[in-house]
């Protein structure tokens, strides 16, 4: 069953929401999404300024851009993900919700510098240690590899929530619901640039923050108002009540050492991959200065970590309602459990159910749509401010023609990842939110780390760690169970799964720093070889 | 005619001197309620209250004093600078 199949079917009684409710949640969700979408393309850059379309003129206010960040950060992923976790696997749920409330921790830290030495992209922040085309196209390489994974994965969600919302199921359908929505993204991405984007972003921060305080409030008062009652019928709902409230449950299948090391391996790659997702880190060149961008991620810290404790109360509630048993029949992933639980609140057909339905809905919708385009306009940024811009036109060049790149990037990056999520269509593509993750834990990470800490950086130790860190993470996560080998894994029938591993940023992450290490070191002796060299 | 509107980017920039009992408060919580959380399970199922039991309490530990952590090292760096 699908997720789009879920909210609709997760009703109880007839088992389908009626023909009124599915009409008034129809009329609500494009009565506020296409205005909203309207609202961001026309909250687009006037001119065509370089300045304007990647960080909107650099004059968001601390509060605003708090907000703005929380919408980036809230992806999908971690609003549909951590409610399952929480309600499947119970305190280790809870911790990831730690985890990513505790990333913005390290994004805090790189805050200050990174908006002091970035000026659109990673790269500028790059060629700064190391000018030059090598290490343009080395960072436009990851970026991408971290971005295009990430906008499949949002794609198909997207497409399949837009079917379920029209009453439609089966491949052609969603496929055609990826291609609409996907052009729609393009769309406000294209003419809205980062203006637009800010719009999109405060809108869907307020609306899923709203969405999660009423939802958690309709959950709280079926038990009274009582944590005790929510907690203890949540044990009970798990099917595992003595487990429930304990560690362990998360890698309870796979035991031992390699248990033990996916567990750290998952921790890890959440507190330090999430704060260097291009999208995340980018956003912050929208603060005036260093200043404004540490108080931004400050605010940020405690809007996401008002919405993750409201994740738990929600997580509780779907275990306490749903099952964990029902979550994960219909979903392995567990990510289809906050639609479940809404559909298990609107139970009855007044139209105040209906109303938590249509809620519901436009938030997770707007949250996709939020994602895609900031996801494409950081993909967007690597194309053409790095290779355009400054590889192959070496820098010398127009705002408008670069402004105009841009737009084009956006159309192709977009168009590339609507290709990519109607071909995948119907394959579990999970494991590419873990990829993207684990290739920006790798790869960017270590590098921002060596660029901004340590002055005997160089460019042959940057470049090391940036393939370095791309080849480890996306050559184990390949060789891992979650490619092969297994029921879950994208290819089933396929064994080279020879890493045990299913997280893959403890190998690859330390990799990554050797090489840089290694890299910079070898980078000096060389430069200092061929400086003795040099005739007199 | 086209112009390079970009600035050069040639200068090394200056080493930043990040936050470091910040990072190492937080990094050295984390650490060990990682490892409570991996090696002694049955200890933070130990109850406090209620159906709340000592893992729960010490996520909301951790959480809070990131926050608090978070909010001295802004006005900390922000004095610095």
């Amino acid at each position: 069953m699908t997720t789009a199949q879920l909210v609709l079917a997760a009703s109880p009684g007839a088992g389908v929401l009626d023909s009124d409710t599915r009409g008034m949640v129809l009329v609500g969700f494009l009565a506020f999404i296409v205005p909203i979408l309207f609202i961001c393309v026309l909250s687009g850059p006037a001119r065509d300024r370089v300045n304007d379309f990647y960080t909107a003129g650099r004059a968001l206010s601390p509060l605003r851009g708090a907000l703005v960040l929380s919408g980036v950060y809230l992806s999908a992923a971690t609003v549909l993900g951590t409610t399952g976790s929480v309600a499947v696997f119970g305190y280790d749920g809870l911790f990831i919700a730690l985890c990513t409330v505790l990333s913005l921790g390290v994004l805090l830290l790189l805050a200050g510098p990174l908006r002091e030495r970035g000026l659109y992209t990673f790269g500028d922040i790059f060629a700064l240690r190391a000018p030059g085309p090598a290490v343009r196209i080395a960072v436009a390489v990851v970026t991408l590899s971290v971005c295009v994974p990430y906008l499949v994965v949002q794609l198909s969600g997207a497409g399949v929530t837009t079917a379920m919302l029209l009453g439609l199921s089966g491949p052609g359908p969603e496929q055609t619901s990826m291609v609409m929505i996907g052009l729609l993204v393009v769309c406000a991405t294209t003419f809205g640039g980062m203006r637009g984007m800010i719009t999109l972003q405060v809108l869907k921060t307020v609306v899923l923050l709203g969405m999660a305080l009423v939802v958690a409030a309709v959950v709280l008062d079926r038990f009274g108002w009582s944590t005790d009652s929510l907690i203890q019928a949540a044990g009970q709902g798990s099917g595992r009540p003595t487990l429930y409230a304990q560690p362990g449950l998360r890698f309870a299948d796979t035991g031992g050492a390699e248990g033990t090391l996916d567990y750290i391996g998952l921790m890890v790659s959440i507190v330090l991959g999430v704060a260097c997702l291009p999208h995340v880190a980018m956003q912050l060149n929208t603060a005036p200065d260093a200043a404004a961008a540490r108080r931004t991620v400050r605010h940020t810290i405690g809007m996401v970590g008002a919405f993750c404790l409201t994740t738990a109360v929600l997580g509780f509630g779907a275990a306490a309602l749903v099952g964990a048993r029902k979550i994960l029949t219909a979903d392995p992933g567990a990510t289809s459990t906050l639609l479940m639980l809404t559909g298990e609140l609107a139970s009855g057909s007044s139209t105040r159910d209906a109303w938590l339905v249509v809620l519901v809905s436009c938030a997770v919708f707007l949250t996709t749509l939020a994602v895609v385009a900031s996801v494409t306009l950081a993909a967007a940024g690597a194309v053409a401010h790095d290779l355009v811009t400054h590889v192959l036109r070496r820098g010398r060049t127009t705002e408008g023609r670069e402004v105009a790149a841009a737009r084009m990037a956006s159309a192709g990056v977009g168009l590339l990842s609507i290709g990519l999520a109607v071909w995948v269509q119907g394959w579990n593509v999970g494991f590419l939110s873990a990829l993207a993750l684990a290739v920006a834990a790798s790869c960017l990470l270590p590098a921002l780390v060596y660029s901004l800490f340590w002055s005997r950086y160089t460019r042959a130790g940057l470049l090391w760690t940036l393939y370095g860190g791309l080849f480890s993470a996306i050559g184990l996560q390949i060789s891992g169970p979650v490619f092969s080998g297994t029921p879950m894994a994208l290819l089933p029938d396929w064994h080279f799964d020879w890493f045990p591993l299913q997280t893959v940023v403890l190998v690859s992450m330390p990799v990554a720093f050797l090489l840089g290490g290694l890299g910079s070191i070898a980078g000096r002796r060389r430069a200092a070889a061929y400086t003795e060299h040099i005739p007199a | 005619m086209p112009r390079q509107h970009a600035p050069r980017l040639h200068h090394r920039p200056q080493p930043y001197r990040p936050g470091r009992s910040f990072a190492l408060v937080n990094g050295v919580t984390f650490g060990v309620h990682l490892l409570l959380a991996l090696f002694a399970a049955e200890f933070m199922a130990t109850r406090t209250w209620g159906e709340t039991n000592i893992g729960m309490l010490a996520i909301l530990v951790q959480g809070s004093l990131l926050l608090w952590t978070a909010v001295r090292y802004d006005r900390h760096a922000d004095v610095e600078h």
